[in-house]
C-alpha cells in the first residue's frame, strides 16, 4: 500500500511498476494482489464466500496468461481464506 | 456524525481460521449495527465460550465474555438493569443449546427485548471438533472416530416451544440476507433468536460452502448446482403474527418449516409475535418506578461519596440485646 497509485480498473487502484503485458503491479487496496506472481491457480477464485475474485486475461504474462483480478473489492467480509489458500502469497489483505 | 463500519471494529487480532463463518456473521453484525445508527455506547455484546466468544473482543462497544453456556443469564442482568442498551448475545451450537440449553429455554418464556444469536457450525470448533448438539445423526465429521450417535437438536422448533417471539435462520456467507435479519432482530420489540448456519472449514467437512450451495448435485438441464439454501421471503411464506388468532396457524407453519433439512433449507424469518408483552413491560406494572429510573440510573452515592442506603436501621432489628 506504500507504492504510488499509478492507475485505477475495474473499481480497484494498481500500484507499483506497471509495463504491460510484463509487468502488471499490484491490484486492489484492502484485497491486494500482486499480479506478477499469480500464477493463475484460481484456489481464491474457489474460495472466497463473497466472490471477490474474477479472471483477466493476461496474454504476454511471463507467469501465467490468466490472473486473478479483485473486481468486488468492496465486498471483502476479511475472512483470509484467499490469503491463506494462495500458493505463491501473491494476495495481502489489509482491513481498512 | 454518520457512523462508518470502522467506528464497529477494534485493533484485536483476529485468530479464527482462514475462511471460519464467523467473519461473515462479524461483519454481517457490524453492518446491520451502522445501518441502525446505534451508537457503539449504546450497545453490549455478550458472549460465551467457544469460536464466537471472541466477537466482543472484536467490536467496538461495550462487551463481556462470559462463561461457558451462560451468556443470556449476564444479558439478563445487564439488560434489566439498564434496558436503554441494545444487548446482542452471542452463543454457539455447543455453548447455547448443550451446557446453556436450560437458560435458552427459560429466556425465551421471558421475552426480554434482546437479540440471541447462535453461530451454529455442527462441531465443537474451539475444542477440535465434537459433535455439537446440533450434529445430526450419522453425520460423521473429522475428528469423530465412529458416527454422531445422538439425534440432532432443532433450535428453531425448541425455540417455538420456549416462547421466543422472533426466530430466523439465516447463513454466514450471504451477508447481506444476515445483516437485514439481524436488523429485523435488533428492531423486534421481544426476544429475537437468529441461528447462524455456519461452515467450521477446520473441522466439519460435511456441511462445507460446497455442500450449501449444492455442489454436489448439479442440475442436468442447467449444468449448475442446486443450492440447498432457500429463502421463505421468496417463497411467499409469512411468519408475522398480526392479531390473536394467527399465533397457532402460524406456529404449525414454522414448526413445518423448522423440520425441512438437507435437500431444502429455510432461511429467512420462521415466526414473529409482537402481541406478547415483554419482561420490561411485565415489571414495570408491578414496580411502576422502574422505566424512569431502572438500577443503572438510581444513585447510589450522595456527593461526598457516601452510600446513600443505610442498613443501620436493619441491623438495629437484629441487636441482641439483654
Amino acid at each position: 500500500m506504500k507504492k504510488p497509485v499509478v492507475g485505477e480498473h475495474n473499481a480497484h487502484k494498481i500500484r507499483g511498476d506497471v509495463k504491460p503485458p510484463e509487468k502488471l503491479g499490484i491490484h486492489g487496496t484492502s484485497v491486494a494482489v500482486d499480479q506478477d506472481s499469480c500464477e493463475g491457480d484460481g484456489i481464491c477464485i474457489s474460495v472466497c464466500p463473497v466472490n471477490v475474485f474474477n479472471w483477466i486475461s493476461s496474454p504476454g504474462h511471463a507467469t501465467s496468461s490468466k490472473k486473478s483480478d479483485p473486481v468486488n473489492e468492496i465486498d471483502c467480509i476479511f475472512c483470509r481464506a484467499c490469503e491463506s489458500q494462495c500458493p505463491v502469497r501473491a494476495i495481502k489483505i489489509t482491513e481498512l | 456524525m454518520a457512523l462508518k463500519l470502522s467506528d464497529y471494529r477494534t485493533q484485536v487480532f483476529n485468530d479464527w481460521c482462514p475462511g471460519c463463518g464467523n467473519f461473515g456473521i462479524l461483519t454481517s453484525l457490524q453492518m446491520a449495527l451502522v445501518d441502525l445508527a446505534v451508537k457503539p455506547s449504546r450497545v453490549v455484546i455478550i458472549s460465551g465460550i467457544g469460536c464466537h466468544g471472541k466477537t466482543p473482543h472484536f467490536v467496538n462497544a461495550y462487551g463481556v465474555h462470559t462463561l461457558h453456556g451462560r451468556a443470556l443469564p449476564f444479558a439478563i442482568g445487564i439488560k434489566l438493569a439498564n434496558p436503554e442498551l441494545e444487548v446482542i448475545v452471542h452463543g454457539g451450537d455447543g455453548d447455547g443449546l448443550g451446557i446453556g440449553a436450560g437458560h435458552f429455554v427459560n429466556t425465551g418464556r421471558r421475552n426480554l427485548d434482546m437479540t440471541y444469536i447462535i453461530h451454529d457450525n455442527g462441531v465443537y470448533g474451539l475444542t477440535k471438533g465434537q459433535a455439537s448438539p446440533t450434529l445430526k445423526l450419522g453425520v460423521k465429521t473429522k475428528a469423530m472416530p465412529k458416527p454422531n450417535i445422538n439425534e440432532g437438536i432443532n433450535p428453531i422448533a425448541l425455540a417455538l416451544a420456549a416462547g421466543f417471539t422472533f426466530i430466523a435462520r439465516s447463513y454466514c456467507y450471504d451477508v447481506g440476507h444476515l445483516k437485514e435479519t439481524i436488523k429485523m432482530a435488533v428492531k423486534h420489540k421481544g426476544m429475537a433468536l437468529v441461528i447462524v448456519q455456519q461452515w467450521c472449514p477446520t473441522y466439519n467437512e460435511i456441511n462445507t460452502k460446497g455442500w450449501y450451495n449444492g455442489e454436489d448435485r448439479i442440475d442436468p438441464v442447467t449444468g449448475k448446482p442446486i443450492p440447498r439454501l432457500y429463502k421463505l421471503e421468496e417463497n411467499g411464506y409469512d411468519g408475522v403474527v398480526r392479531k390473536p388468532e394467527d399465533v397457532l396457524p402460524k406456529t404449525v407453519a414454522a414448526l413445518t418449516k423448522a423440520f425441512e433439512w438437507d435437500d431444502k433449507i429455510p432461511i429467512g424469518v420462521f415466526y414473529q409475535n409482537e402481541l406478547v408483552s415483554t419482561f420490561q413491560e411485565r415489571i414495570s406494572q408491578r414496580i411502576t418506578t422502574y422505566p424512569g429510573t431502572p438500577p443503572a440510573k438510581e444513585i447510589i452515592a450522595d456527593n461526598m461519596g457516601e452510600p446513600v442506603t443505610s442498613i443501620k436501621k436493619m441491623l438495629d432489628e437484629l441487636k441482641v440485646t439483654g
